[in-house]
């Protein structure tokens, strides 16, 4: 699942690292636009639709924290 | 028409729109800052249809639309029945890249015009400038504020540039944000930047019309570049047909992305 979403990363902003531990939201390398653009692209990859309350930048500041996200909208 | 006076509203229309599970379409992103204030000023509505939700921001100079929605139909059903009920100006930015094209098509089927299109220019990479700094560019004072916003509102578009109110201003101030170019007690020029981490944000860049061809601009843009040289991206949004602009910016080593933001104008209804 975490080469799965590094990939879904990458693909949506090449230009950062998302390997490097640090809070995506925090250190700009995602805004607001790619998260709405990262939540329809999960939905999408892993068949998903991630609950409403969920969709908050903090939810998506780290691969860890977007795994949990995962796990908790039923992603094995 | 109901008025949003928290982002807790905000996080119900959104909240019920993904419970539909049917999608999720909108061009509302979100900004604590710029939308707290809206919220604070009682200048942000909500209207609410069957998997659509719309959010407006009204001012005296401009009624911005954005929606929340599940699917394209929904919010093709949804526009059938609002539209009529606003009788005003109204407009829409649409944002994403080449695959939205279908979303400004529904608008312009209900009554909106193409009025500008801006794309995302970016430049990633360490940050240079020129370790000589010119004294007479400095960070903007709050008694700078309203002199910065009556430059705004007479020389840049409201419709197109989303321009920043008053209290916008002082923030973007209070953040060592805003950098001037005096001459004396003149202001000459302007940029005006965010810095969000590894991301350096030009959000305005302006000189004076009679103060053109002095390379104040540039100065101003090396200041800029020393304010955000520890980010590693560096981005803002031009205006498509501005040519002029855009060969400066290619100039200092940005690139366009494939992001676009197509500014639609619904006129007003007359009576």
């Amino acid at each position: 699942m975490k080469e799965k979403i590094i990939a879904i990363l990458n693909e949506l902003r090449p230009e950062f690292d998302f390997n490097e531990p640090v809070n995506f939201i925090e250190e700009g390398m995602l805004d607001s636009f790619d998260v709405i653009n990262l939540v329809n692209e999960l939905d999408s990859q892993f068949g998903i639709s991630i609950d409403g309350v969920d969709v908050l930048p903090e939810n998506f500041s780290s691969v860890d924290n977007i795994i949990s996200l995962l796990q908790k909208n039923g992603v094995k | 028409m109901d008025k949003v006076d928290s982002f807790e509203k905000i996080n119900i229309l959104v909240n019920d729109i993904r419970s539909l599970r049917k999608g999720y379409l909108t061009n509302f992103f979100l900004d604590k800052k710029r939308h707290s204030i809206w919220i604070q000023k009682g200048e942000l509505f909500s209207m609410s249809f069957w998997g659509c939700h719309f959010l407006l921001h009204l001012t005296d100079t401009v009624n911005s639309l954005f929606f929340i929605t599940a699917t394209k139909e929904c919010l093709a059903d949804s526009l059938k029945i609002f539209l009529p009920m606003f009788p005003k100006q109204l407009v829409v930015d649409i944002v994403g890249d080449e695959t939205i094209v279908n979303l400004k098509r529904l608008f312009l089927e209900h009554g909106f015009n193409e009025y500008e299109t801006l794309y995302r220019m970016c430049r990633v990479g360490i940050v240079e400038y020129d370790e000589l700094s010119d004294t007479r560019v400095d960070f903007a004072e709050k008694s700078d504020c309203q002199s910065i916003l009556d430059l705004l509102h007479s020389f840049f578009n409201p419709l197109s540039e989303q321009l920043p109110c008053y209290e916008e201003i002082m923030d973007f101030i209070s953040n060592q944000c805003v950098l001037v170019f005096r001459e004396g007690s003149k202001i000459c020029g302007f940029i005006i930047f965010e810095v969000n981490g590894m991301t350096l944000y030009l959000r305005y860049w302006f000189v004076l019309p009679e103060c053109r061809d002095k390379k104040i601009g540039s100065k101003l843009f090396n200041e800029f570049l020393r304010a955000g040289h520890a980010t590693r991206r560096q981005l803002f949004w031009v205006i498509a047909n501005n040519e002029n602009a855009i060969k400066r910016y290619r100039h200092y080593g940005f690139n366009p992305e494939n992001l676009f933001d197509y500014v639609l104008v619904k006129p007003a209804i007359k009576c």
